[in-house]
């Protein structure tokens, strides 16, 4: 029985997107948002930051191109502006000179920033504005885009990162999350070569509030509990694999209550489900596994060189010469 | 009491009805020797009816009563009868070990009174003729004495006997008995064990027995073979002198011992099939062997077979070899590296009293294994004790001590890395015994002992050894170098240096060493008792009061509740151990 939580905590350290060590986003996003401030055309704002980085999920892109989403809160109705690409055109207009490239997306505003070509990093700027009933909608659709393709649609940039801190505490908290992380890493790696067909980081995290349990053991011995991220995450893929069947569903517990998996085609779906069953049993053969290495580099087939072979563990020791405290 | 509360308290028992005709007996006799052999202050008499007759019987209140029993005395009972002594004195109930009801003397006395008509009554039916046996070796009539440090075991033998001033002594054999009393002649005794209960003479024997009853309540209770071996033994012996002790069987359990001494013996031995004639005298024997001692205090006759060695002397050991030995072990070794320092004075169980006296012109420096051994040695000469100055490590590679040959090994030393070094040798060892880890916690927070079972060759090994203690817990995501059983939280450096560098030392005291040591020496005696196997840790809790004052830190274990603690006394296995593991899949 290979346990692996000693790499799983090693692996977590390697893929793990700091908030706080990404200066050079946190840069750029602030004079993004002074760059709107002073420039923008159009109502006020306040901002805050959405997805991965709200929820500390967020992991180091396999080829470097991080990126960072920003909810831009206006203080203007939808009535006022029926046209949400208008509201994100504007946005576009106040960055002309930012990054390599500006694009108005269906979901957001994007600027690119590359370096020799190659692409860096990209900021995601979500436009909200408030409904008659006062709750956030997110501006969709793209420019020249049909009607029936723009609308607001109901949204909260932070009631995920509330739901889970209300639902999960400390270091049950923190495991969520490292599983989460576990999840989009072996995404990235599974998927590289999929681009839009593969299952998108919102989904897995949807996923994860339907079927997560922490799992915790306090040590009958020296009485501490310690997080088992190795079985944690096994057993949700297995709920995962078990519940796409043929399609995975799993609904946002918050607004706007959506499946992030409906816009999987069916082929992509029975890509993903099939890799999924792959991860679930390399999962199971890695914990039933004697040999601990043979058990890392199966897991290495699917999270990447970021796994850690066997034996590495011992890195994460401390010191060998510790005072004992007993005597005789 | 008081000579008024005792005048008062007469009136009351009269006036009671315990008695008929009852009176306060008259000053003058409670002069005499009926009353001072048991120290009566003061007594009535009257009469009571029993088994069909009248008898005049006397409660006696001795000085220390309420505080201990009343006396009952029934008299001219015209016979003997068990439990009934001289004048009369009736031994109703054992002294110790009762309850009286202080604040209702009266009702004490009447209860003494029933207690002794109805052993007396019982005595009168014959229906407890078998206390004769019972109490044979209190009431043997003799004028000599006898001690015997005799290994009572069932076959018939010769032992040996020296006569010393002012007492016969007995040993199992010559060198036993030159060991004890050099240059003094040994002389050849006859040890007899009646092989179960003996059957009392009937009418038993008032006062000295006569030398036929003697020779008839032996060979009447020999089986035959014995009968045989008997013979063989004393046929065409010339002597006319002859010693010999008996062993009997009681009804309620144990053994004493009795003695017999033949003299112009004319003819065989009486206690030949043609016994010729004897005179006899009788002496007592006051048991002075291992087994007996170890009984009275409490020890285990199921250990009395079991050798045990001991890794570490100092504060823990010191103690744990004592306990063994008084629970009569019967082969102990100690093992330490270590000199006895005189600033360990005051936490070790030699102090500094062997070291300033005798052994320091002997031993120089005062090896610990070694002076422990001459203490122990000295306390309990019955033990076999063993001592080797040195690291267990180079002794076990050097061959000079074997843990196979133990039946439990207890190691005190308080170096764990010392102790993870025996664990992991005797798990990859074919065989061996158990094995019982101890060391204790500083500034009183506690102590712990564990135990890992021995296994014979080809037995399968279960999950569970101290270095399971040391395995990080499997889903640990930062592992790190701890005890998981430690009240202390992990990474203080708690010893302390009164000196200078390399003279530190953790601060404990006395009453944690034994603390520990108690829960060390009765895993070892459990194992060695009652065969518990195990593996088991079992750890006590202190006041942590003085330990958080010098500003360290307790662990959650520390905080579990006691009971937690033992419930998961058996759960400390880790099933990736890289020790017993890695021993219980090969």
């Amino acid at each position: 029985m290979a346990n692996l939580n000693a790499e799983f905590a090693t692996f977590d350290e390697q893929i793990k997107l700091d908030w706080d060590d990404s200066s050079v986003l946190r840069e750029r996003r602030d004079a993004i948002l002074d760059r709107l401030r002073e420039r923008l055309d159009g109502p006020s704002f306040d901002s805050c930051n959405q997805g991965s980085y709200d929820l500390r999920t967020g992991v180091h892109p396999l080829q470097g191109d991080y990126d960072i989403d920003v909810a831009l809160r206006f203080n203007a109705t939808t009535a006022e502006w029926p046209d949400p690409v208008s509201l994100k055109q504007r946005v576009a207009a106040a960055l002309q000179g930012f990054g390599s490239e500006i694009r108005v997306r269906r979901s957001c505003v994007t600027i690119f920033y590359q370096r020799r070509g190659e692409p860096l990093y990209h900021v995601d700027l979500a436009v909200y504005t408030h409904d008659a009933r006062d709750r956030l909608c997110l501006a969709v659709g793209k420019v020249g885009s049909s009607a029936d393709l723009k609308s607001w649609t109901p949204s909260d940039p932070q009631a995920l990162a509330t739901y889970i801190d209300a639902r999960y505490e400390g270091e049950d908290r923190a495991q969520l999350r490292r599983v989460l992380r576990y999840l989009k890493r072996w995404k990235d790696v599974r998927f590289s070569g999929e681009g839009d067909a593969a299952p998108k980081g919102i989904g897995l995290t949807a996923a994860a509030l339907k079927w997560f349990h922490v799992h915790c053991r306090v040590d009958p011995t020296d009485h501490q509990s310690r997080h088992d991220d190795q079985a944690g995450l096994l057993t949700l893929v297995q709920k995962m694999r078990a519940h796409a069947n043929p399609r995975l569903i799993a609904q946002l517990p918050v607004v706007p209550y959506s499946d992030p998996f409906t816009r999987m085609n069916d082929r992509q779906m029975e890509i993903f489900r099939d890799e999924l069953e792959r991860l679930e049993a390399a999962l199971s053969a890695a914990a039933q596994d004697s040999d601990p290495r043979h058990a890392c580099n199966t897991l290495r087939r699917l999270f990447g060189d970021d796994f850690p072979e066997a034996g590495r563990k011992s890195a994460r020791r401390t010191a060998a010469i510790v005072s004992s405290g007993s005597a005789a | 009491m008081t000579v008024p509360t005792m005048a008062k308290l007469l009136e009351r028992l009269c006036a009671a009805g315990l008695l008929e005709g009852a009176r306060p007996v008259a000053g003058g006799l409670i002069s005499q020797a009926w009353a001072t052999t048991h120290g009566v202050l003061g007594a009535i008499e009257g009469t009571t009816w029993l088994e069909g007759r009248t008898y005049r019987v006397r409660l006696a209140i001795p000085s220390r009563f309420p505080n201990v029993l009343p006396m009952v005395f029934v008299l001219q009972l015209g016979q003997r009868l068990p439990h009934v002594l001289a004048h009369g004195y009736v031994c109703y109930s054992e002294h110790d070990g009762v309850l009286l009801d202080r604040h209702d003397p009266v009702a004490v006395v009447a209860e003494a009174l029933r207690q002794a008509l109805d052993l007396v009554g019982a005595g009168l039916r014959g229906e407890n003729t078998l206390e004769y046996i019972e109490e044979l070796a209190v009431h043997w009539p003799a004028d000599a004495l006898a001690v015997s440090t005799l290994t009572l075991t069932d076959d018939i033998r010769w032992v040996c006997g020296i006569r010393t001033d002012p007492c016969w002594r007995i040993f199992d054999d010559r060198a036993d008995a030159q060991r004890s009393c050099p240059g003094q002649d040994a002389e050849q005794v006859l040890y007899i064990p009646l092989p179960r209960v003996p059957r009392p003479l009937d009418p038993f024997p008032e006062g000295a027995w006569r030398p036929r009853d003697i020779t008839r309540f032996i060979l009447q209770n020999l089986d035959d073979d014995q009968r045989r071996s008997l013979h063989v033994r004393l046929r065409g012996s010339k002597r006319t002198r002859s010693l010999v002790v008996v062993r009997v069987v009681r009804p309620r359990g144990g053994v004493c011992l009795i003695g017999v001494e033949y003299h112009d013996i004319q003819g065989d031995h009486p206690l030949t099939k043609r016994g010729g004639t004897a005179l006899c005298s009788q002496f007592r024997v006051v048991r002075q062997d291992q087994d007996y001692f170890v009984a009275r205090g409490g020890g285990l006759a199921e250990v009395r077979r079991c050798k045990a060695l001991l890794v570490g002397c100092g504060a823990i050991g010191g103690h744990i070899a004592g306990e063994l030995a008084r629970a009569g072990v019967q082969q102990l070794t100690l093992v330490d590296p270590d000199e006895l320092r005189p600033e360990n004075a005051y936490r070790h169980v030699l102090g500094n009293s062997i070291q300033s006296r005798m052994v320091r012109a002997l031993l120089c420096p005062p090896a610990k294994a070694a002076m422990l051994m001459f203490d122990l040695g000295d306390r309990y000469p019955a033990l076999e004790i063993g001592h080797h100055v040195g690291h267990i490590e180079g002794l076990l590679q050097q061959k000079h001590i074997n843990l196979e040959a133990f039946d439990v090994v207890v190691v005190a030393t308080g170096d764990p890395n010392v102790d993870r070094w025996v664990n992991e040798v005797a798990l990859r060892s074919p065989t061996a015994p158990p094995v019982i880890y101890c060391w204790l916690e500083p500034l009183g927070l506690g102590g712990h002992a564990v135990l890992v079972p021995g296994h014979a060759a080809a037995e399968p090994r279960g999950p569970g050894c101290l270095d399971c203690l040391f395995t990080p817990a499997p889903e640990d995501r930062t592992p790190r170098l701890c005890n998981r059983a430690a009240f202390a939280e992990a990474g203080q450096a708690v010893t302390r240096e009164l000196a200078a560098c390399g003279q530190a030392f953790t601060p404990f005291g006395s009453l944690d060493a034994a603390r520990t040591a108690e829960l060390a020496a009765r895993l070892a005696l459990d194992v060695a008792a009652h065969g518990l196997r195990g593996p088991v840790l079992r750890s006590w809790k202190g006041d942590p009061q003085a330990f958080r004052a010098a500003g360290y830190r307790t662990s959650s274990r520390f905080e579990a509740a006691s009971e937690d603690l033992e419930r998961a006394s058996g759960s400390f296995a880790q099933h990736h151990c890289p020790v017993c593991a890695a021993v219980s899949t090969r």
